[in-house]
């Protein structure tokens, strides 16, 4: 069983090999590899769940990899969120041709997020995360207009930094410690401890800190992301927002800071002055805004702040339900990006000013929309309310009743200004230009539904869904303590 | 810790430094993507630095050798950004990223 | 000695990359920085890294680079502002000074080797990289297909406009 976790890197390498070829033999065929290529990793890493209390480890060509409770839930998020993209733009992406490289290029995405998952040493993990962003730098540029060449530009010259800082890291603390592996690093940490012993740890902690920062576009070094997922296509957007922030980003930054340092206090006082910064910032911004990619965008860095408050509160009940809000999150803003998509399919416009009465049009973009916009303000029977309240309630266990009121706060204003502009955009009179649109195409509508779906079902079954996955998360990252 | 390999940090550190002025003070995208290979040899030296110290060259050369193949791929895809840039605005001005904001 | 000579030349090599106003002159520049950095690691015996340093990044981007800059240059004729360069003595000074502070530090706070217990290896290059280090191969498949696919990708949509038009 263990060993068909090779999959996870082999299946995305293969199809990605083959795809020229399926392509040269038909259309169709190139699409059914491609969507054969998802279904069976979503299906694959629901296998595990399981196993998500034990870690396993494989060997593939002699490489050690090895997944645990905490790379098992984000290794669904991933491999979930990209089957239903990839379903998506089996028809969307007919308007931007290069349909074979498209998929390749998605695929060797999926590669690169796997290997994130799987690595064991901190390089490993680097080049992966290299993998996943060079896919992704090309994947935003796909449309070869203006806006997207030069945001793929700005998100490359911005990661490049960011990766160059986290390099410098990896170096430091080779030089300090000599090794890199996870495990070995977590032993030296716990043997030597951090900060008195040895302050260069806590050098390179602030390097990670930029670096996998810039990844997660946490406020200060967020400023990539605004430009790069609106202009990106939409399943690439829906890819970006709901899965690489999150696995390049807070990924990464959970396994260094909460598995292998061993969650030191000053740098959870830091996840939590930015998480809140990020949460106030990225809410306010959204709501100026009147691009709908852009609000969403604006709207992840805001919900990305969540996830961070509720690391950086630290105490059981937040971090399961930040580990949670990954989850909710990689649901609910992957559909919603998606119905973005299919708004622009039709219309060709972002502009909410320019929409309305689109509901009587497009029924099921409508109607899932409406599902996204409830599950993300945290309506109860929706999946972001559970999260939402996990969090909330660690901080008011944790006697930090200030965040918990803000968290509430912004929580209603994230409904406030989300349900203004589904009514703009479905409801109210029907814009006279949009008279004669149709409903999105038939697998972008399924890709909708299924995710819509998702957010409905693992809101009704939330504790069986904490339960077989986040729990096991949770309690390795407490394990530490 | 010997001073050769003081010396290597110091270096390292002021490639790396020196790069990333070059890549936020410049405006030609070209110079931009030297300033980003200079920020490569920053980082290999500090890697060299690092496997000096602990003994273990072989290791670090197996690093090095991946991180170069890293940093080729990601100039070929930047030169093949900007030429696309070029194609399109017939400049190589990152002012005109300025177009995206707001 | 060598290493004082040869790290004072790369350096100098990678801040007139930062002087010179004509490319193709920074393009030599980084080259021979490039070629520098390969005899540094010939020097501590990283023999495989420093012939990728040689060939690679002295050889194949140089490439790469100079027949973009031709490909761009006719018709690129702003003239870059010189600002940053009148700035750069001081820039390198303060860079120094902050440098100097780095590296003091860490030579007083780095642990001594013995505390954390690794013996130096001797283990050779080939059997680090092909037993310990499989993992980053198979990275490096997947990076060396991404920039093809994506290179590919960038260049189709190119030419398809072109058709367009």
């Amino acid at each position: 069983m263990q060993q068909s976790m090779r999959l996870f890197l082999i299946l995305p390498l293969v199809a990605a090999i083959l795809m020229p070829w399926a392509s040269k033999l038909g259309r169709r065929i190139a699409d059914v590899l491609v969507a054969v290529t998802g279904l069976g990793l979503m299906v694959l890493s629901l296998c595990f769940i399981p196993y998500a209390g034990t870690t396993s480890t494989f060997q593939l060509f002699g490489a050690q990899f090895a997944v645990d409770g905490l790379s098992l839930l984000f290794l669904i998020v991933v491999n979930a969120v990209a089957f239903f993209c990839i379903l998506y733009s089996i028809d969307y992406i007919d308007h931007y041709g290069g349909r074979a490289k498209f998929y390749a290029l998605m695929l060797l995405m999926i590669l690169g997020l796997n290997g994130i998952l799987l690595a064991q040493d901190l390089f490993s993990l680097y080049v992966y995360l290299e993998v996943a962003s060079i896919s992704s730098y090309v994947l935003v540029a796909y449309n070869l207009k203006f806006d997207g060449i030069e945001s793929a530009l700005k998100y490359l010259l911005l990661s490049v930094v960011g990766t160059g800082l986290t390099l410098m890291g990896i170096s430091l603390i080779y030089l300090n410690c000599g090794t890199i592996g996870f495990e070995a690093l977590k032993a030296v940490l716990s043997s030597i401890g951090i900060g008195a012993a040895s302050p260069v740890f806590l050098l390179a902690a602030g390097l990670f800190m930029a670096g996998f920062g810039l990844k997660a576009a946490i406020v200060p070094f967020h400023a990539w992301l605004p430009d790069a997922h609106p202009s990106a296509p939409a399943p690439i957007s829906a890819m970006l927002s709901g899965v690489v922030i999150k696995v390049a980003g807070v990924y990464s930054l959970i396994r260094i800071f909460l598995y292998i340092y061993p969650a030191p206090s000053q740098i959870l006082k830091i996840f939590l002055v930015l998480g809140i910064i990020s949460m106030i910032a990225g809410a306010i911004i959204a709501y100026f805004q009147s691009d709908i990619k852009r609000m969403l965008a604006y709207s992840s860095i805001s919900q990305i702040g969540y996830i961070l408050i509720g690391l950086g509160i630290g105490n059981p009940l937040a971090i399961m339900g930040a580990l949670f809000h990954v989850f909710n999150h990689a649901m609910f803003k992957s559909l919603l990006f998606l119905n973005s998509g299919a708004i622009q399919y039709r219309t060709g416009t972002r502009n909410i000013n320019e929409m309305g009465g689109l509901e009587s049009r497009m029924r099921v973009t409508g109607a899932t929309g409406i599902f996204g916009t409830l599950s993300i303000a945290g309506v109860p029977p929706f999946n972001g309310f559970w999260s939402k309240l996990f969090i909330v309630m660690g901080a008011v266990v944790a006697g930090k009743y200030v965040i918990a009121f803000l968290m509430v706060f912004f929580s209603i204003f994230t409904l406030g200004y989300f349900l203004l502009i589904q009514r703009r955009v479905f409801f109210g009179k029907l814009n006279m230009k949009w008279a004669d649109i149709k409903e999105a195409p038939l697998t972008m509508s399924l890709a909708m539904i299924f995710l819509a779906a998702t957010c409905l079902l693992s809101g009704i079954f939330f504790s069986q869904v904490v339960q077989s996955v986040i729990e096991p998360a949770a309690n390795l990252l407490m394990g530490g303590k | 810790m010997n001073s050769d390999i003081l010396l290597l940090l110091f270096s390292g550190f002021l490639a790396f430094m020196l790069g990333v002025y070059i890549l936020f003070m410049y405006r030609n995208l070209l110079r931009i993507i030297i300033g980003v290979e200079v920020m490569a040899k920053g980082i290999t030296l500090l890697f060299l630095a690092a496997g000096a110290f602990q003994g273990k060259i072989a290791f670090i050369q197996s690093l090095v050798v991946t991180f170069i193949i890293v940093e080729t791929i990601l100039a070929a895809i930047m030169l093949a950004l900007v030429f696309t840039v070029h194609k399109i605005y017939d400049s190589l001005d990152i002012q005109l990223l300025s177009k995206l904001k707001g | 000695m060598l290493l004082w000579i040869l790290l004072g030349l790369l350096l100098v090599f990678l801040v007139l990359c930062a002087i010179f106003r004509d490319l193709l002159y920074m393009a030599i520049s980084l080259a021979l920085a490039s070629i520098i950095l390969a005899i540094v690691l010939f020097h501590y015996g990283a023999n495989i890294a420093g012939v990728f340093e040689l060939s690679v990044c002295a050889g194949l981007i140089t490439v790469l680079f100079v027949s973009t800059v031709s490909l761009t240059k006719d018709s690129d004729q702003k003239v870059e502002s010189r600002v940053p360069v009148y700035f750069l003595p001081f820039i390198i000074l303060l860079f120094l000074g902050l440098d100097f502070f780095i590296v003091r530090w860490l030579s007083g706070t780095i642990l001594p080797k013995d505390l954390t217990q690794q013996a130096a290896s001797t283990a050779t290059f080939q059997s680090v990289f092909w037993t310990e280090r499989t993992a980053d191969m198979l990275g490096q498949i997947g990076l060396i297909l991404a920039g093809v696919f994506g290179i590919l990708a960038l260049f189709r949509v190119a030419s398809k406009e072109k058709q367009h038009e």
